[in-house]
């Protein structure tokens, strides 16, 4: 997910990230258990299978125990029909055990994936519901990571970790008990050997986590590095900077060698101590064997009972050893999760002007500021009247973001207050083409729009030859997986978006600024289409858009600097005047 | 510790391609690449494999020596025995598997290194998939990866095979018709079940395939949570998702189906076949023919057996399908021939007519865009081949605003003249780290106009003799390009350039402008 990571970009500028929270493992808990309402009744029936199926596991071994008792015996019950009946059991056990064994993994398996995609569902609908600044606060790029990366980890964990679980578990407790009932003795050895097996998972985790987020540490950075490098191939090339650059992916290359040694070296212990627990396993059953045989209170097919028993756990056991970490990190990422959840959604306050005509935007003394002692707005009056187009222009930095935000309700003002009355639409320079059909991308901001308002749309922002253009016409895939959009096309497709949302007000922050010089006349006509008879906010990019607007608003230092029509501004000697002469100058006449 | 990844990467054998070489050659140099650590990998493997063999062997011995004979120096003798041979398998696989990986990581690393070389060192040409950044980040990561894996079949599936034959030739030893049965019926029983699963598995690749997208979609849709939120598209997003979220369930859960009927398929077929080889070795020893502790020896290895059958099959079958695949499209790229110069050639010429040759210390400006901007900027590439085009896309590198700027053959002072004429005065104050702060993963902790001052301030610092700029200020604010296009001038003082827009601040400094409309230049006079 290395390309989501782009997106982080504005709003962490500089800022204090104050990331969502994260769940402990509790309230995990109380989510999966509130997602899984009404299942209860599976989880227990689930549970019983799992044991059957477990039980018919150690029907086997028991009826070789018995097996080599009736050789050892020898003649005297050298009966064939005896060996027959006993491959009898073992086979009707088998078909029962792989059968209940089937239905129980895929059970498990489902209970998860539902309460997982329940979990998920319930996240989203949390996140578009939080106000806006508090996921602006923690960046979009952690909800991102946590609806793709997380949401990805878990669901990779589940194959590996529910069958382990589910089979590892019920196996391991119904062999002890199969033990016992061989002799107790036999079953003790086992809950000799746990504790090596409890030490070994403790080692294990004490070391391991650390070294498999360097491994994943490090092989980010490879990709970003690997990344770096192929996005920018035009400044390699144009700077000559591939042999350095070569250089550098194979130093970050290698340095994921050396984690991967070490992650090795730590699950090489681990298996070690293992080995450790297997032999001594072994050895206790010989010696109780040897003990219970020797006094006359066991039998040697006892004793090869609880052996087969025992080789039998060796899978289970490291099984579910394995997927210890795989579990942690699904664990941590259940967390994440999870957390968005339990972030309490506030609704948005208020902020009707009453009496007002819709589309009117009243700023009442609005200071703002996102780190303490740093306004980036500073007393504020601004009123904008329903219809009227107001451009605000200033060198970067000056505050016209934060304006255009505070206006759209991003963000709450520190001081002062902010009313609007009607519905508002924001454009930013940030577009995105969503992974879907063109016609998907578009009927976002109206599900219902129909095929005719959707084209029509799309001729008003000048955009008709993108439908002709593209083969599928509203029904090509654009977005990340579909047919690359150009930038002044992904601009258009925003700025018809608005048409379609149909608002009372719209804020257009450089929304055209990212497209060819060019392109810049078109999309400042599609631009003033989408503004027609609308309030209209305008972060103006290029002074041509100030010069069509009916008032523009000049910034300076979180302030406003200057006010006026762009006439009279561009008459008077002011600091806009100046700007606009520069912007205006003739380029040398015609030889 | 012991075995641990040198400071410099491990040299293999060279890998080479050429036009002979096949995705199959490919995937054998591979994994031939590193035999000083893959061959005493294998031996190792085997060691262990072996010695896993021999516990159910041992285990029945003792059983049958010992622990029904009550003899204590017997038990004190398959105790040490039994200890020795899991040293033996527990230290040959410590220093097996550590040597396979390392000398896998050696020619992963080769590997990556010829990819990214190419990767970067080829020649420009359009129309390739490779050229977007994540379909080649995915040749150089992904399939490197499963390509160089490649090198574990000559490891692990080596010493499970041999853990087969030798189990079959102990089992040939204790009864040569159970031996037979067990060294062909194993075989075969897993071709069989592998056959009956493969429409499964099949089912279940496709089934998790369709999971991945509908969960790509579904992260696709967060990653536009601002223009969601921008439009009021919070209700309508949320259904989305929550459709592709049941979308991708819907398809996870077949999965799931498959593979636990997969796994079942499996247990039953070697379930049945042991309770057989069981049942066998139980008839013969009551009636004699085989002592106990054979019999224990015989029903253990079959039960071991089917491990190292089940993983030596799939495992190899499973890296060479995977390695193939990446093979074929890593030479895909390796082998790919340059671009075709000659179709923008004639284009080219009629742009860079109307131009001509640039004078010393002259700014020419050039109206134009779109597919006539390129072909003017190849045009001027050619009639100046010392020439610096800066890229108009504003990438930045990891690192700081500085580390971009002052490449490896700028000085500091020129660095600094660059920054300020380029308008980067001021971030030495917005930025926290001024100069020094890091410009994030491509640029993203500057806005589009500081990103593209930061460039346009290392084009200025090469101090090319020649230097054409495209578009340099798109994302700049009127107030701060009208500063820069006035400092651009001084900066190339004495030094020929070209820049390529209808930014009227910019246009406005140059000595002549040419306005280029479909090809046709018309040039304007010097003010």
């Amino acid at each position: 997910m290395s390309e989501t990571s782009a997106s982080e970009s504005a709003s962490d500028r500089g800022r204090n990230v104050d990331r969502l929270p994260v769940a402990n493992a509790r309230t995990v808990w109380r989510e999966a258990r509130r997602s899984l309402a009404g299942r209860r009744w599976q989880l227990a029936a689930l549970a019983a299978v799992l044991t059957a199926a477990a039980a018919a596991g150690i029907v086997s071994p028991l009826a070789l125990g018995a097996v080599v008792d009736g050789a050892k015996s020898g003649v005297t019950s050298g009966d064939p029909a005896f060996v027959w009946m006993l491959g009898g059991w073992m086979a009707s056990s088998i078909l029962l055990g792989a059968l209940l064994g089937a239905v129980g993994v895929i059970g498990a398996s489902r209970l998860i994936e539902l309460t997982l995609a329940d979990l998920r569902e319930r996240m989203v609908d949390t996140a578009f519901r939080l106000p806006q600044a508090r996921v602006e606060r923690a960046g979009t790029g952690d909800l991102i990571s946590r609806a793709g990366d997380d949401v990805a980890v878990v669901a990779e964990a589940i194959p590996s970790v529910v069958p382990a679980l589910a089979g590892s578990f019920f196996t391991i407790a119904v062999t002890i008990v199969g033990m016992a009932v061989i002799d107790p003795w036999y079953a003790l050895v086992l809950l000799v050997v746990v504790p090596v097996h409890a030490l070994a998972v403790r080692g294990y985790l004490r070391h391991a986590p650390q070294v498999y987020a360097g491994e994943r540490a490090a092989m980010a950075d490879r990709a970003q590095h690997l990344l770096d490098s192929l996005r920018g191939l035009e400044s390699v090339r144009a700077y000559g900077l591939a042999v350095d650059h070569i250089g550098r992916i194979a130093r970050v290359s290698w340095a994921v060698a050396g984690w991967t040694m070490r992650a090795r070296a730590i699950q090489n212990v681990f298996f070690a101590r293992l080995n450790v627990a297997e032999l001594l396993g072994m050895g206790g059953l010989l010696v109780v064997g040897f003990v219970l045989v020797s006094n006359g209170s066991g039998s040697i097919g006892g004793t090869t009972a609880a052996m087969l028993l025992f080789l039998r756990l060796f899978g289970p056991i490291n099984e579910l050893l394995f997927v210890v970490d795989d579990l942690q990190s699904a664990l941590a990422s259940l967390g994440r999760i999870v957390g968005v959840i339990t972030a309490e959604p506030r609704s948005r306050p208020a902020h009707g002007v009453s009496t007002a005509p819709p589309g009117t935007v009243r700023l009442t003394g609005v200071t703002h500021s996102y780190v303490e002692g740093h306004d980036a707005l500073r007393d504020i009056q601004l009123e904008l009247s329903p219809g009227e187009t107001v451009a605000v222009v200033g060198a970067s930095g000056t505050g016209k973001s934060t304006l255009a935000a505070l206006v759209a309700g991003v963000h709450e003002p520190v001081v002062g207050s902010v009313q609007r009355k009607g519905s508002l639409v924001l454009v930013t320079q940030e577009v995105h083409v969503f992974d879907a059909t063109l016609r998907a991308n578009l009927t976002l901001a109206r599900a219902d729009a129909s095929d005719t308002m959707v084209l029509d749309a799309l001729g008003r922002v000048g955009a008709s030859r993108l439908v002709s253009r593209l083969a599928g016409g509203l029904d090509e895939p654009v977005g990340s997986a579909g047919t690359p959009l150009t930038p002044a096309e992904e601009q258009q497709l925003a700025l018809a978006r608005v048409l379609l949302a149909d608002p009372e007000l719209v804020i257009l922050d450089e929304a055209t600024a990212e497209g060819g010089s060019r392109d810049a006349d078109r999309l400042d006509r599609a631009a003033a289409e989408v503004g027609r008879g609308r309030t209209v906010l305008i972060v103006a990019h290029r002074l041509s858009q100030a010069a069509t607007a009916d008032r523009v608003v000049l910034m300076h230092n979180g302030r406003i600097q200057e006010q006026g029509t762009h006439a009279d501004l561009a008459a008077a000697d002011g600091a806009y005047a100046r700007l606009w002469k520069a912007w205006s100058r003739d380029p040398p006449a015609v030889q | 510790m012991l075995l641990q990844a040198p400071a410099e990467p491990i040299r293999t054998r060279p890998i080479h391609v050429d036009d002979a070489t096949t995705p199959r050659r490919l995937t054998l140099r591979v994994m031939a690449a590193a035999p000083r650590y893959s061959v005493p990998a294998a031996v190792l493997s085997i060691t262990h494999q072996v010695g896993e063999a021999l516990v159910p062997v041992l285990m029945g011995l003792a059983i049958e020596r010992a622990v029904s004979s009550g003899d204590l120096g017997q038990l004190l003798l398959w105790l040490g025995l039994l200890a020795a041979d899991f040293a033996l398998l527990s230290f040959s696989w410590r220093f097996g598997s550590r040597l396979g990986e390392l000398g896998m990581l050696a020619v992963q690393h080769r590997l990556r290194t010829l990819v990214t070389e190419h990767l970067l060192l080829r020649a420009s040409g359009a129309r390739r998939a490779s050229n977007q950044p994540g379909v080649a980040l995915s040749l150089a990561t992904s399939d490197v990866n499963r390509l160089s894996a490649a090198v574990e079949i000559g490891v692990y599936p080596v010493g499970q095979l041999a853990a087969v034959l030798f189990g079959g030739s102990v089992l040939l030893a204790i009864s040569w018709p159970l031996g037979i049965a067990v060294l062909i019926g194993a075989p075969l029983l897993l071709w069989l079940t592998e056959r009956a699963g493969r429409t499964l598995r099949t089912r279940s690749g496709d089934e998790q395939a369709a999971a991945a997208v509908a969960a790509g979609q579904a992260a696709d849709l967060m990653a536009g949570y601002r223009v969601i939120r921008g439009i009021g598209a919070e209700a309508e997003a949320s259904s989305r998702y929550r459709q592709t979220s049941q979308s991708a369930l819907a398809s996870t859960l077949l999965a799931r189906r498959a593979e636990g009927a997969f796994g079942g398929t499996m247990d039953v077929a070697s379930g049945l076949f042991l309770t057989g080889v069981a049942v066998a070795a139980g008839l013969s020893a009551i009636t004699g023919g085989l002592g106990v502790g054979e019999l224990i020896a015989v029903v253990g290895l079959a039960q071991f057996l089917i491990d190292p059958l089940q993983y030596a099959a799939r495992n190899a079958g499973g890296l060479w399908a995977s390695a193939m695949a990446s093979s074929t499209r890593l030479l895909a790229l390796l082998r790919e021939v340059g671009p075709d110069a000659t179709s923008v050639t004639r284009s080219r010429r009629s742009a860079a007519r109307g131009i001509g040759l640039v004078a010393e210390g002259e700014v020419v400006g050039v109206a134009a865009d779109g597919a006539e901007a390129e072909a003017v900027i190849a045009a001027l590439e050619e009639a100046h081949p010392d020439a610096l085009a800066a890229p108009h896309e504003a990438h930045l590198f990891t690192g700081t605003v500085w580390q971009n700027v002052a490449l490896p053959t700028v000085d500091a002072a020129r660095a600094r003249a660059a920054l300020t004429a380029a308008g980067c005065d001021e971030l030495i104050e917005l930025l926290p780290q001024g100069w020094d702060s890091p410009v994030g993963e491509n640029g993203s902790t500057l806005s589009g106009g500081q990103r593209q001052r930061v460039a346009l301030a290392r084009a200025l610092a090469q101090d090319a003799p020649v230097l054409v700029l495209n578009d340099p200020t798109t994302a700049v604010d009127a107030v701060t390009e009208a500063a820069i296009a006035d400092r651009l001038r001084q900066a190339r003082a004495g030094r020929r350039t070209v820049v390529v827009t209808h930014s009227p601040a910019l246009l406005a400094i140059a000595d002549r402008v040419v306005r280029i409309d479909r090809t046709e230049p018309r040039t304007e006079a010097a003010s």
